[in-house]
């Protein structure tokens, strides 16, 4: 029998997370349902990326409201889910939309804009997602939580590259800045008053 | 008038539709190959890759078309029902024969044919389409344009409750494109009806369409209900939306980038790799003549 400790563990979610990853994987490889695997692998892990990011900043609010700290495990999950989908996405820009052109990939990452945006977020998340270890936690001490707290940040660029590379329609990015905006204005709230 | 050889993509470079559902296999192929890639070199698209035409599937299941949606997957869903009878098309502006022509008017009086023309989307994917249509010139002169007929304007049908994507602003409704006259008149320029030997399908620009082979894609306006002839350049919908990135003339040119990416190579749908882009999509000894005066940096 499946113990109750198993539904509330940590693998479990770690497969929840993954069903996404799971899909567009399938589709891309064998799929039939894309005509266009690169575009709709690298909008669709981009995506997924971007969604478990700010589900990963929405755990602490959560734990806030609802009192429930053995919760507050799920951010590091979710961020570590976001930062897989991200690797995703760069390795379908980099091997099958750029084609491996390494000269065009460098020069695309440093004359677009957006393009560059994207780079330096992905470094600063990478950076997060290698050092979320216990040693890491422990050898950074104070430095750990700095460096952590640049996530916002980070995210802020997911979303403005996001939003700078799209042709006309912006409500998808916008929706996304909006609950961004959300997370960042509850946590300044919170941070000027402490006790409500 | 029969399009000059050197413009014809031969039928037999049809690619088979078993080749098609492989396509996969190319990329599960190039996994493998990645392996050994650090010694693969930044060689561009081969240039000697033949054409072969785009499946049918992909053709008109992944659309650019606003009106119904911005994913390119939504057209096809929400085109279905998309009403193309009775359809009228308005000429207006500096001509003789002004009116409101029934479709099925235009249509009988020209020589219908089948045209094989490389698609080149803005977005630095490109397809092979098998069009069925007529050339547009001779429709043009039957409305008779006066000498002050500089340019033509063309609108797409303006109907939010049939085009839920015009619903919401996010390009300028109704759609609107535009040539000059000599670029309207010249024989590569083609109205589309049909596709793949069928009648054009909802998604496509049901029931005509523009194009324009050696433009980018979004020159080619779908579903027309007005054409204008008119002294002035008209302000076009994507002009309007992002003026430095979307110029009026939207000639296919490998040498002029858009702000946000390169387009000198592309990706074939269907296709692995990239492939280089050719000035004006390859149609380069046919129009270059058009733009002798223009500089294309600048009229891009």
């Amino acid at each position: 029998m499946i113990s109750k400790k198993f539904f509330t563990s940590s693998s479990l979610t770690y497969f929840v997370a993954f069903i996404p990853a799971y899909y567009l994987l399938y589709q891309f490889y064998f799929g039939l349902a894309w005509i266009d695997p690169i575009e709709e692998g690298l909008h669709g892990f981009g995506i997924w990326a971007l969604r478990f990011l700010l589900l990963s900043l929405a755990v602490r609010p959560i734990v806030r409201l609802s009192h429930q700290p053995q919760w507050m495990r799920y951010r590091k999950i979710f961020g570590l889910a976001s930062v897989f989908y991200l690797c995703c996405h760069i390795v379908i820009y980099v091997l099958y939309d750029q084609d491996l052109m390494w000269r065009t990939v460098v020069e695309e990452l440093t004359t677009r804009f957006y393009l560059l945006i994207g780079l330096v977020a992905a470094i600063g998340l990478l950076s997060m997602a290698s050092t979320s270890n216990q040693y890491s936690i422990a050898r950074l001490g104070h430095n750990w939580q700095r460096l952590h707290q640049g996530v916002y940040f980070w995210a802020s660029l997911v979303v403005l590259h996001f939003y700078l590379s799209v042709k006309a329609d912006f409500l998808e990015p916008l929706i996304y800045a909006a609950i961004l905006l959300w997370l960042l204005g509850l946590r300044g709230w919170w941070r000027m008053n402490p006790g409500s | 008038m029969a399009l000059p050889k050197e413009y014809r993509i031969k039928e037999q470079e049809v690619t088979d539709h078993a080749l098609y559902l492989r396509r996969r296999e190319f990329i599960v192929g190039s996994m493998v190959f990645a392996v050994s890639a650090f010694t693969h070199n930044a060689a561009k698209g081969e240039q000697t890759k033949p054409d072969q035409l785009t499946p049918k599937r992909a053709v008109t299941s992944y659309n650019n078309f606003y009106e119904f949606g911005t994913d390119k997957r939504s057209p096809a869903k929400l085109a279905k029902d998309f009403k193309t009878e009775p359809w009228f098309v308005a000429v207006e502006g500096h001509c003789a024969k002004p009116g409101k022509y029934p479709l099925e008017d235009l249509v009988l009086s020209q020589q219908i044919e089948e045209r094989i023309y490389r698609l080149r989307c803005v977005e630095a994917w490109s397809m092979v389409i098998p069009w069925k249509g007529f050339e547009l010139g001779p429709l043009l002169k039957s409305f008779e344009p006066t000498a002050d007929a500089k340019f033509v304007r063309f609108e797409t049908l303006y109907d939010p409750v049939q085009m839920p994507g015009q619903k919401r602003k996010v390009l300028q409704w109704p759609y609107v494109e535009g040539l000059t006259i000599q670029e309207a008149m010249h024989p590569l320029t083609f109205i589309a009806t049909g596709l793949y030997g069928e009648d054009l399908p909802n998604q496509n620009g049901a029931p005509l369409r523009l194009v324009v082979p050696w433009k980018y894609g979004f020159k080619s306006i779908k579903s027309i209900v007005r054409i204008s002839f008119e002294k002035e350049m008209p302000r076009t919908s994507w002009n309007l939306s992002a003026p430095h990135e979307y110029g009026f003339y939207a000639n296919v040119n490998p040498n002029v980038d858009h702000p946000r990416w390169s387009q000198a190579t592309e990706r074939r749908i269907g296709e692995r790799g990239r492939r280089d882009t050719l000035m004006f999509n390859g149609y380069e000894q046919a129009v270059a003549g058009l733009y002798t005066d223009l500089d294309l940096t600048k009229w891009y």
